[in-house]
C-alpha cells in the first residue's frame, strides 16, 4: 500500500493549550480512514492543519513524497486536496452540472478560456458523466442545486471533489442530517470511490464509521491514542475510557 | 412561446430597418437617434459583464466612457490641426483613422480598467460602488480643469474619423459601423459568458469560497472581466465622440454611469441583450416625453422606481414573465 | 503669499468641513443602521436651500428661511421614507443605488418646474454682515464663523445623542445587530423614519448655509453628496466619529490643495501652467487622498473590519 497523506509528529499549541500532540498518522491508497474523538479533541485542528488554514508548531505533513508542510491552501488544492465541507456549499443558483464543470475548469486551470462554450465536448465530457453517475445525480444534471435536496447537496459535494481530481478527499461530518436511507447510500458511493481516491473521514455517526471505515484513528486530547480496524478500536481500553469513562 | 433569444433577434433587426427606412424617408435625425441607442448599449453591455454575470457594482464606468471619447477626440484633433501630439520617442501628431483610434482606446481604457480595478477589487459592497465613483470623480475634475483641451466647454472635432474611405459623415454610413460594433461586441460578449471564464465570473457572484476552494483566484477573474469591461465602454465612448463630434467633461460625469446602470436594469440585470432594450427604452422615453415637457425626467423617476419596486426583471424579464401565464 | 492668506484659507477649510460633517453625519447613520445607500441625500440639501431661498423671499428673514431648511427637508424625508425608502432596506445595493439615483432626477425636475432655472440667492442677516478680528490684524467673515459654530454645535449634539441617550443606544445597537434591536422591543420602523427625518433635516439646514454663501439652483446637491460619500468612506461606513474627523480633512485638504499646489507649482514651471496643473491636481486631491486611505484600511478609518 501507498502513503498517499504522511503526518510526522505534528504539534500545535494556543497557549497554554495543546490542540495536536505529537500526531502521526497516515492516509493509504484504496482506503477510507476515519478520524473520531469526542468534541475538542482537537479534530478540526488537525484538519485545518492539513488544509493549510493554520500552521503547524513543528512536524511535517507529505503529500505523495512532497513536503507541504509550508504550502498554502490554495497550493495543497492545486496538488490535490478535496474537502468536503460542514456547511453544505454548493453554488445554489447553478445546475448540478455547472457546479462540477466549474471545479474541473479550477482543476485544469480553464478559467482564462474566454472563448470555448462550456456545453461544448471538450468539458461535457465523459469523464464528468462519470463523476455525475458514481454520486447518481446524472439524471438531474441540468436542476439547479437550490431544488436539490438536503442529501443530494451532499452528493454533489462530492461530485465536485471527485472534478478536482484529488489525491485524497477529506470529508467533513458527510452524513450529519441525513436520513437513514441517504446514509445508506452515502456508504454505497464511498464505497465506490476509495478505490479511486482514499478518503479522510471525520464522522460522529460510530455506526457508519465502523461499517465502512478500513481503519480508525482515536483522537483524544491532541493526542491520538489508538489506530486500527474496527474490531480492534471496539475493544481498544483506551478507546472505551476516553469515550464511557469506564474501562 | 417567446424566448429571450427571439426578443433579442427582432430588437436587432427592428433597429436595422427602421433605420434604413429612415434613410429612405429622409429623416436623418431618426438615424441619429439610432446611432445613440447602439452607441449607450455598447457602454451599458461592458458594464454588464461586470454588474450583471460578476455583481460587481461599478458606479465609475462613466471613466472609461469618458477616457475613451477623450482619446478619440484627441487623436482627431491633432490630427485635424496637423499639431504635434508626443515629440518623443516618435513624432506623432494624432490620427483620423478610425482603427488606430480604436485601438489606442482600447489599450488607454483597458490600462485604466485594469489600475481602477486593481485598487477596486480589493474591497467590495458599498466600498467598491463608492471607490468606483471616486475614480470616475477624479477624471471628470482633472478634465474640467485642465485647459489644453477645453476644460470645462470640452472640444469640437469638425470631422469624423475615416474608415476605408467609406463617408462617415454621411448618417447611416456611421450608422452602419456602430451596428457593425454592436454585433462584434454582442458576439464577444456571448462567447464569453458562456466560456468557462464566464462561468467562473458568475461564480464569482454568487459563492466566493466556493471558487477559492475549487482552486480559482476569484481577484484575478474579476480584474479580468474589468478590464474587458471598461475597453468596451470605452468603445463606445469613442464612437459616441465621434457622432458627436464633440468631447466634454460630461461624457466622465457621474449621471452617465448612472445612466448606463439604469439602461442594463430597464432592460433586465445579467441578460446579454438587456442593456440595448435598456437603452432603446430610454432614448425613445426621452425623445417622446421630451416633446411634451422638457420634465420629462420627473416621469423617468417615477418609471425607475417603480421598475426597481415592482418589476426586478426589466423589461425583458416582464414579457417573458407574461408570456408564461397567458 | 502671507500668512493671513493661509489661515484664511485654512479656516474656509475648517467651515467647509463643518458643512460636509452635517451631509455626512446623516448619511453614515442611514447606512450604519439601516443598511441604505441614499445617494438622494443631496436633493434633500437642495430642498432645504431653495425652501430657506423661498421663505426668505416672501419673509425677509434669513432666522425664519433657516428654520423653513431643515424643517421642509425632514418633512419631505419623512415622506419619502415612509413611502420609497423603507422598500429598500433589505434590498442589496444595486437597488438601492438605482432608487435613490432616480429619487434625484425626480427631485431636481420637479425643482426645476417649480422654480425655474436661474439660481437664487440668500443674503447674509445684518447681524453676521462682515468680518471680525479674531487674532491681531486677521480678519474673518462673521458669517462663516457663524456656520463653524453651527456644525460645532451640532457635532457636540450629535455625539451626545450618540453616546448618552436611549435614542443613541438603540442606534448603535442597530449598527451592531440588527436583529438585536427588535428583540429589545424598540420600534424599528419608528426608529428608522426617525433617524431618515434627522438626516433629512440636518442635509437641509446644510443647504441654506451654504446656500447663503453660493447660490441655490438644481444640480447643488451632487457634487456635495459626492463629496460627503468620499467622506464616509473616508472615515469608516456607520462611524459618527469617522465621518467628523474625514469631515474636517477633506474641507481643509480640498480647500487648502486647490489654493497651495498652485503656488507650490510656481516655483518650478510658469505661472499660467502652475495654475492649470495645480488646479487640476488639486481638485483631484481628496480623491487621491481617499484611493490612498481605502489601500492601506479597505473599511476607512473607523469602518468594522469585513467579516
Amino acid at each position: 500500500m501507498n502513503k498517499i497523506l504522511k503526518i510526522v509528529n505534528l504539534k500545535k499549541n494556543f497557549g497554554a493549550i495543546t490542540a495536536s500532540n505529537d500526531i502521526n498518522f497516515c492516509l493509504e491508497t484504496g482506503e477510507i480512514h476515519a478520524l473520531i474523538g469526542p468534541n475538542g479533541a482537537g479534530k478540526s485542528t488537525l484538519i485545518k492543519q492539513i488544509m493549510g488554514e493554520i500552521k503547524q508548531d513543528s512536524g511535517e505533513i507529505v503529500l505523495s513524497g512532497i513536503n507541504i508542510s509550508n504550502f498554502k491552501t490554495e497550493d495543497r488544492i492545486h496538488l490535490g486536496f478535496a474537502r468536503s465541507f460542514q456547511i453544505t456549499d454548493v453554488i445554489l443558483d447553478f445546475t448540478i452540472l455547472q457546479n462540477v464543470l466549474l471545479a474541473k475548469i479550477g482543476k485544469q486551470k480553464k478559467y482564462y478560456n474566454f472563448y470555448s462554450s462550456i456545453e461544448s465536448s471538450e468539458f461535457s465530457s465523459e469523464e464528468i458523466k462519470s463523476i455525475l453517475l458514481k454520486i447518481d445525480l446524472w439524471d438531474k444534471k441540468e436542476t439547479p442545486a437550490s431544488l436539490l435536496s438536503h442529501g443530494e447537496r451532499r452528493q454533489l459535494e462530492i461530485g465536485i471533489a471527485l472534478a478536482l481530481d484529488p489525491q485524497l478527499i477529506l470529508l467533513d461530518e458527510p452524513m450529519a442530517g441525513l436520513s437513514l436511507d441517504k446514509i445508506e447510500k452515502m456508504k454505497f458511493i464511498f464505497n465506490q470511490i476509495k478505490n479511486e481516491v482514499p478518503i479522510l473521514l471525520i464522522e460522529h455517526n460510530m455506526d457508519v464509521v465502523f461499517s465502512i471505515a478500513n481503519r480508525i484513528s482515536v483522537l483524544v486530547n491532541g493526542k491520538i491514542i489508538a489506530s486500527g480496524t474496527s474490531s480492534e478500536i471496539k475493544t481498544n481500553l483506551d478507546v472505551r475510557k476516553a469515550y464511557l469513562g469506564t474501562a | 412561446m417567446i424566448s429571450e433569444k427571439k426578443i433579442s433577434y427582432i430588437s436587432l433587426i427592428g433597429i436595422f430597418f427602421i433605420a434604413i427606412f429612415s434613410e429612405y424617408f429622409d429623416e436623418p435625425y431618426l438615424i441619429t437617434l439610432l446611432s445613440r441607442i447602439i452607441i449607450f448599449s455598447i457602454a451599458a453591455i461592458g458594464l454588464n459583464l461586470v454588474l450583471g454575470f460578476g455583481n460587481l457594482v461599478s458606479f465609475g464606468h462613466a471613466a472609461f466612457f469618458g477616457l475613451g471619447g477623450y482619446v478619440s477626440g484627441i487623436l482627431a484633433i491633432h490630427a485635424f490641426n496637423s499639431e504635434l501630439l508626443i515629440s518623443w520617442p516618435f513624432l506623432f501628431s494624432g490620427s483620423n483613422n478610425s482603427i488606430i483610434i480604436w485601438l489606442f482606446t482600447i489599450l488607454f481604457c483597458s490600462l485604466l480598467a485594469l489600475l481602477v480595478g486593481a485598487f477596486s477589487l480589493r474591497t467590495s459592497g458599498v466600498y467598491f460602488i463608492m471607490i468606483t465613483l471616486a475614480f470616475a470623480q477624479m477624471l471628470y475634475y482633472f478634465a474640467i480643469s485642465w485647459p489644453s483641451y477645453g476644460g470645462e466647454d470640452g472640444f469640437s472635432i469638425y470631422v469624423r474619423s475615416t474608415l476605408f474611405g467609406i463617408n462617415t459623415m454621411k448618417g447611416l454610413n456611421f450608422f452602419f459601423i456602430c451596428f457593425f460594433w454592436l454585433l462584434i461586441i454582442l458576439f464577444i460578449t456571448g462567447k464569453v459568458v458562456n466560456s468557462p471564464f464566464g462561468l467562473a465570473l458568475r461564480a464569482t457572484r454568487l459563492n466566493l469560497t466556493r471558487v477559492k476552494s475549487v482552486g480559482i483566484n476569484p481577484f484575478r477573474i474579476q480584474l479580468m472581466a474589468f478590464v474587458l469591461s471598461g475597453a468596451i465602454t470605452g468603445i463606445a465612448g469613442s464612437l459616441y465622440v465621434d457622432l458627436n463630434r464633440f468631447v466634454s467633461p460630461s461624457l466622465l460625469s457621474w449621471q452617465m454611469s448612472g445612466e448606463f446602470i439604469v439602461f442594463i436594469l430597464i432592460g433586465g440585470l445579467g441578460r446579454i441583450y438587456g442593456p440595448l432594450i435598456g437603452a432603446a427604452f430610454f432614448v425613445a422615453f426621452e425623445q417622446f416625453f421630451g416633446s411634451y415637457t422638457e420634465h420629462w425626467q420627473i416621469f423617468l423617476g417615477i418609471i425607475i422606481i417603480s421598475t426597481v419596486l415592482f418589476a426586478k426583471g426589466g423589461i425583458i424579464g416582464f414579457i417573458l414573465e407574461y408570456k408564461k401565464n397567458e | 503669499m502671507t500668512a493671513e492668506l493661509l489661515i484664511e484659507q485654512f479656516l474656509n477649510g475648517l467651515q467647509f468641513g463643518f458643512m460636509l460633517f452635517l451631509m455626512s453625519a446623516g448619511l453614515t447613520l442611514i447606512f450604519g443602521v439601516m443598511g441604505l445607500i441614499n445617494l438622494a441625500h443631496g436633493s434633500l440639501y437642495m430642498i432645504g436651500a431653495f425652501s430657506a431661498a423661498a421663505t426668505f423671499a416672501f419673509f425677509n428673514s434669513f432666522w425664519l428661511s433657516l428654520l423653513a431648511s431643515f424643517s421642509c427637508a425632514a418633512i419631505v424625508g419623512i415622506i419619502v421614507e415612509k413611502t420609497i425608502i423603507r422598500k429598500l432596506y433589505n434590498r442589496d445595493h444595486l437597488d438601492q443605488v438605482l432608487v435613490t439615483f432616480a429619487l434625484i432626477l425626480f427631485f431636481s425636475e420637479l425643482v426645476r418646474w417649480i422654480f425655474g432655472a436661474f439660481p437664487l440667492y440668500l443674503d447674509v442677516p445684518e447681524l453676521l454682515n462682515g468680518s471680525i478680528e479674531i487674532f491681531s490684524g486677521i480678519y474673518y467673515s462673521k458669517y462663516r464663523l457663524f456656520i463653524i459654530f453651527v456644525g460645532l454645535i451640532i457635532a457636540i449634539f450629535l455625539f451626545f445623542l450618540i453616546g448618552k441617550t436611549n435614542l443613541g443606544i438603540q442606534i448603535r445597537a442597530g449598527q451592531h445587530d440588527r436583529e438585536m434591536i427588535s428583540a429589545l422591543g424598540v420600534d424599528i420602523s419608528k426608529l428608522y423614519t426617525l433617524l431618515f427625518g434627522v438626516g433629512a433635516a440636518l442635509a437641509g439646514l446644510a443647504g441654506a448655509l451654504i446656500g447663503t454663501i453660493q447660490s441655490v439652483e438644481v444640480g447643488m446637491g451632487e457634487p456635495i453628496l459626492i463629496l460627503a460619500f468620499v467622506i464616509i468612506v473616508i472615515g469608516g461606513i456607520g462611524s459618527i466619529k469617522g465621518a467628523f474627523i474625514a469631515s474636517l480633512l477633506v474641507g481643509v485638504v480640498d480647500t487648502l490643495g486647490r489654493f497651495l499646489i498652485p503656488w507650490v507649482l510656481q516655483t518650478v514651471t510658469n505661472p499660467s501652467d502652475a495654475m492649470s496643473i495645480g488646479s487640476a491636481i488639486g481638485s483631484m486631491l481628496i480623491y487621491i487622498l481617499m484611493a490612498i486611505i481605502l489601500i492601506l484600511k479597505p473599511t476607512g478609518l473607523y469602518g468594522k473590519q469585513l467579516s
